[in-house]
């Protein structure tokens, strides 16, 4: 791989995503999912939603899957210890209607805070892409946030970039 | 002689023709009673588009500056008296006659998407992102009133770089940034509170407060939506106008 490749040559705007502060309700992040992606049909890859703190700092991601996991009423999670074979599952068709009910319409008024994913993991503008590859591998990230100075974000890493940027080395003749 | 358009300058090109056009009527150099040169042959002077031109003519028209005879052109009006009011208090966020008892703690300072129909207010598509602000205001340390502003992003996205506690919005605006406010529009009424409004004021979730929804224009864009919630206390909002010539 070539060894000037870095992040900054890889990352993308962070405008590309849609802001929301922490305590938007996960009614309006889906009120956003909506007005940005599916109204839109802008379909970016990875579907998600930026969350910042007040002062503007990146606190977290939130993907569709986040919101729809938030959204999963008592009964329908599972605990660690239950073992369900997968044929049950058929079953899950028959509860749709039950899902409507006032608990779905109560979790939606919960903050986002409480189903994003915190941004842990940062890059710097002028890291190798092996090291925003590592991390995302290996931290199993969806968008890696660049921060500059440890500080001001500029931003992200996907990994359709960085796949392009790996397979693009290998193919090289 | 044509001043030139400074297209370094934040300020709108359209603003910039207006102030050039409005300062040529000001000094008498453009006569009262004269036509002003046709939409193109302005275009060619100031090197802008029709529309920049049909901007700042609208803006003068709307100022009184100049009238459209239809069929004729566009000719320099005579400004006459206005049976209006003309506002004397400080063209600012807020009106009080002393706002040095006043400190100002930042709560938040963040860029998001809007929502609760506030795309409708701004003018501007329900996907672009937007700057929040909210300010507290304390008076001998009690809170007395907050503002939530909310800004288009692409209007002045260097906002979140500077010191909010130091100037106000609109001198960031005018003094910093070069985009004027031509235009604020007001509507003042009494509405409960939701938590994130009462929790900073010290007041129950549901309590009345004055609220001020303050729309600030550059032309005809929304460039600053202010909320602005009064607890109701022992200070006042002040506001002074007199009859004057415009």
């Amino acid at each position: 791989m070539s060894e000037s490749k870095v992040v900054k040559d890889l990352m993308v705007g962070i405008f590309e995503y849609p802001h929301i502060p922490y305590w938007f309700t996960i009614n309006q992040a889906i009120r956003i999912v909506k007005v940005s992606f599916i109204n839109t049909k802008k379909f970016p890859e990875p579907l998600a939603i930026l969350v910042f703190d007040e002062k503007y700092n990146l606190m977290g991601t939130l993907t569709l899957k986040d919101i729809l996991i938030g959204l999963e009423p008592k009964f329908l999670k599972s605990t660690p210890k239950a073992q369900v074979p997968e044929e049950n599952e058929s079953g899950l068709s028959i509860i749709w209607d039950s899902l409507f009910t006032k608990e779905i319409k109560q979790l939606a008024e919960k903050q986002v805070r409480d189903i994003m994913v915190p941004a842990k993991y940062f890059v710097e503008p002028n890291d190798p892409i092996t090291k925003a590859a590592y991390m995302m591998l290996h931290h199993d990230l969806i968008l890696l946030p660049v921060l500059e100075g440890k500080k001001k974000f500029v931003g992200l890493i996907r990994m359709i970039e960085i796949f392009d940027a790996i397979s693009n080395e290998l193919m090289k003749e | 002689m044509i001043e030139l358009i400074n297209r370094e300058d934040h300020q709108k090109l359209y603003l910039q023709v207006y102030e050039i056009i409005k300062k040529k009527i000001e000094s008498g150099e453009w006569p009262i009673g004269t036509q002003i040169p046709t939409e193109e042959k302005l275009c060619r002077l100031f090197d802008v588009s029709r529309a920049t031109i049909r901007n700042a003519i609208m803006e003068l028209v709307r100022q009184g500056y100049l009238k459209r005879q239809q069929g004729k052109g566009t000719f320099i009006s005579k400004r006459v008296i206005s049976d209006g009011l003309i506002m004397l208090t400080s063209f600012n966020e807020l009106w009080f006659k002393d706002e040095s008892i006043f400190k100002l703690e930042v709560l938040v300072r963040t860029v998001m998407m809007p929502v609760d129909g506030i795309h409708l207010q701004l003018g501007i598509p329900e996907d672009k992102h937007i700057i929040y602000i909210k300010r507290l205001f304390l008076a001998e340390k009690m809170p007395s009133i907050l503002i939530e502003s909310f800004i288009p992003y692409h209007i002045c996205p260097l906002l979140l770089e500077e010191d909010l506690n130091d100037s106000s919005l609109f001198q960031l605006f005018e003094k910093k940034f070069g985009i004027r406010i031509t235009k604020i529009t007001n509507e003042i009424f009494i509405g409960s509170l939701k938590a994130e409004q009462a929790i900073p004021l010290s007041l129950q979730v549901g309590s009345e407060a004055l609220i001020v929804s303050q729309k600030c224009f550059s032309g005809d864009s929304v460039v600053l939506l202010n909320r602005i919630y009064k607890k109701n206390d022992n200070h006042v909002l002040y506001f002074e106008y007199e009859r004057k010539a415009l």
